[in-house]
C-alpha cells in the first residue's frame, strides 16, 4: 500500500499556508518548499533570485487553478485561492464564502469537507507539475512499442525536440555498444582466453568507448551543457586509467564516426597508449591465480594489424 | 470544412473599422494549435497565416548546418521577435488572430535556459494584445506507459513554460481545453462574444 511522501505533506501544508492570503504569491506567505519545486524552478527566468521563483509559482499555481481536474469544485478552488469570482485583497472569510457559493455549500460544511480536499488537490497538482520537470538525463529513454507511426510536428519546437531525441538515441546506443565491448573484453579475461583474443576485444572497446566519449561531447555541447561528460562515459563500464592526453587522442581517433580501421590507423605508433589501455585490462584482474595470466612483456599492437 | 456564418461575417464587417483587437491562439507542440488556426481561417476570420518562426528556424538551420546552439539562440529569437513585431504592427483596424504571439518568446528562452532578452522585455511591455487563448496539450501524458520517449515530456516542457511566459507578461490567458477545432474556436468566438462559426450551417 503506496503511503504518502513526507514532501507531499509539507507541499500540502504550505499550500494550505499560502491559501490563507490568497494569489498572487508574496514573499511573507510562501514556503520555502514551494519555491523548490522543480516546475517552479524551471519557470523562474532566473531560479537563484527568490523574487523570480515568487513570480514562477504565482504563474505555476494560476495555471493549474485555471486547469483545475476537479469541474465540480473548479470555481470554487479558483475563488478560495483569490482568483475570479474573488479578487485580490479579499480575507479568506470572504473568499471561502465565494467559493462555498460557487460549490453550493454551506460555509460551515465546505470549510471542513470540501476545502481540505481542494488544497490536497492543488497540492498533488503541484507535485504533479514538477515531477513533469523532473529529468533524469542518466538514464536510458525508455521505449514502448510503437502502434502508429509518429510524425514530426512543423513546429520549431518539435524539430529542436526531435533532434535532440535523435543525438540522445546516438549517445545511448554508443554507449550501450562501448558497453557490450568492455564487458566481452573480461569475460575473456575471466575465461582465460588468448592473449591476441583479449587485446582484440580490448583495442574494439577502445574504439568503442572513445566513439562513445565522442558522442557524449556532441550531445551535451549541443544540449545539456550541465552533464559531465565523464559521468556519461562512466556508464559504460570500468576502463583503465588514462592521462587526460590519452583520453582526448582516443577520443580525437574516434570522432566522426571513424571506423574501427580508422581508430586504429590514426593511433598507430601511439604505443604508450595502447599498452596503458590493454595493460590496465590484463593487470586488474582481481584473483591472485589470474594474476599469474598477466604478461610482463609488452603488449604487442592490435593484432588485426599483424595481417 | 467550418462553414462561414453570415452573422460572424457581420461581426466581423462592423468591427473592421474600429480599433484594432488582437486575439493570441497558442500552447506546445501537440496542442492542435495548427489545426484550429485552419477552422479560424475557414471561418473567415482574419488571422495570422503561418509562424514566421518556422522559416526563420529553417534558415538559421541550414546557414549553421547544424543544431541551433545556446549561443546561436539570441540571434535567431530576436529575429523571430522583429517578425512578431511586424506581425503586430501591421494590423491596424478589427479582429484578427494571431498564431503565437510576442510573449510566446519567454517559452522558448526558457525552454533553452536562457533568460529573456531586453528586445523582449519592451516589446512585451509595449504590444499588447486582447486575449490569450492557451490551447491544452491533445494527449495527455498522466499514464507512465504512454511516456515513450522524453520527447513528450519535454513537449508538455515546454508547454508548461510558454503558460508562465504569458503570466510573467501580465497576462491571465484563458485555457482551452483538448477537444476539435471547430468546438475550440466556437468556445474561442463565446468567450469573445462574437457569434460562433459553427452555427453558420
Amino acid at each position: 500500500m503506496p503511503t504518502k511522501s513526507p514532501l507531499e505533506d509539507e507541499v500540502a501544508d504550505a499550500v494550505a499556508r499560502l491559501m490563507r492570503r490568497g494569489l498572487p504569491v508574496t514573499l511573507a506567505a510562501v514556503d520555502p518548499v514551494l519555491l523548490e519545486l522543480r516546475g517552479v524552478l524551471a519557470r523562474a527566468a532566473d531560479p537563484g533570485d527568490e523574487a523570480s521563483r515568487i513570480a514562477a509559482l504565482d504563474g505555476t499555481l494560476r495555471g493549474l487553478l485555471a486547469r483545475f481536474p476537479d469541474a465540480r469544485y473548479a470555481a470554487a478552488a479558483r475563488a478560495l485561492f483569490g482568483l475570479p469570482p474573488a479578487v485580490p485583497g479579499m480575507n479568506l472569510t470572504v473568499r471561502r464564502e465565494l467559493a462555498a457559493e460557487q460549490a453550493g455549500h454551506e460555509v460551515h460544511h465546505f470549510r471542513k469537507r470540501v476545502e481540505p480536499k481542494l488544497v490536497t488537490t492543488l497540492a498533488a497538482e503541484l507535485l504533479a507539475d514538477a515531477d513533469r520537470f523532473t529529468r533524469s538525463p542518466l538514464i536510458a529513454p525508455r521505449l514502448a512499442p510503437v502502434t502508429a507511426r509518429q510524425p514530426v510536428l512543423a513546429d520549431p519546437f518539435a524539430w529542436e525536440v526531435a533532434e535532440q531525441e535523435e543525438q540522445l538515441s546516438l549517445l545511448w546506443s554508443a554507449i550501450y555498444a562501448a558497453r557490450a565491448e568492455l564487458l566481452t573484453v573480461e569475460r575473456l579475461i575471466s575465461l582465460h582466453s588468448e592473449r591476441t583474443d583479449v587485446i582484440r576485444a580490448a583495442v574494439t572497446a577502445a574504439w568503442r568507448w572513445a566513439a562513445a566519449r565522442a558522442e557524449a561531447i556532441s550531445y551535451t555541447t549541443a544540449f545539456a551543457p550541465d552533464l559531465a561528460v565523464h559521468e556519461l562515459v562512466a556508464l559504460a563500464g570500468w576502463t583503465p586509467a588514462l592521462s587526460a592526453g590519452q583520453t582526448s587522442r582516443l577520443t580525437e581517433a574516434a570522432a566522426g564516426g571513424a571506423s574501427r580501421e580508422a581508430f586504429v590507423a590514426h593511433l598507430h605508433g601511439e604505443t604508450g597508449l595502447g599498452n596503458t589501455w590493454t595493460e590496465g585490462f590484463l593487470a586488474a584482474l582481481p584473483s591472485p591465480e589470474q594474476a599469474r595470466t598477466v604478461p610482463s612483456t609488452p603488449v604487442p599492437p592490435d593484432p588485426d594489424q599483424n595481417g | 470544412m467550418t462553414s462561414i456564418n453570415p452573422d460572424l461575417s457581420t461581426a466581423l464587417a462592423a468591427a473592421a473599422g474600429g480599433p484594432p483587437r488582437r486575439y493570441v491562439i497558442t500552447g506546445g507542440p501537440s496542442s492542435g494549435k495548427d489545426d484550429l488556426i485552419t477552422a479560424v481561417h475557414n471561418a473567415g476570420i482574419p488571422c495570422m497565416v503561418d509562424e514566421p518562426g518556422r522559416e526563420i528556424y529553417r534558415k538559421h538551420r541550414e546557414r549553421l548546418g547544424r543544431h541551433l546552439r545556446k549561443e546561436d539562440r539570441r540571434e535567431y529569437s530576436l529575429e523571430v521577435l522583429e517578425a512578431f513585431v511586424a506581425e503586430y504592427t501591421a494590423h491596424v483596424h478589427g479582429v484578427r488572430f494571431y498564431n503565437r504571439g510576442i510573449p510566446d518568446g519567454y517559452g522558448w528562452e526558457g525552454f533553452f535556459g536562457l533568460k529573456p532578452t531586453t528586445e523582449l522585455e519592451e516589446a512585451t511591455a509595449r504590444y499588447r494584445y486582447d486575449a490569450i487563448f492557451l490551447l491544452d496539450p491533445l494527449d495527455t501524458f498522466e499514464d507512465p506507459d504512454d511516456i515513450v520517449w522524453a520527447k513528450e515530456r519535454e513537449i508538455r516542457r515546454v508547454h508548461e513554460l510558454v503558460v508562465q511566459g504569458y503570466y510573467d507578461a501580465g497576462y491571465e490567458p484563458v485555457f482551452v481545453a483538448a477537444d476539435s477545432a471547430s468546438a475550440r474556436l466556437d468556445f474561442i468566438c463565446a468567450n469573445l462574444r462574437l457569434p460562433k462559426p459553427s452555427r453558420g450551417a
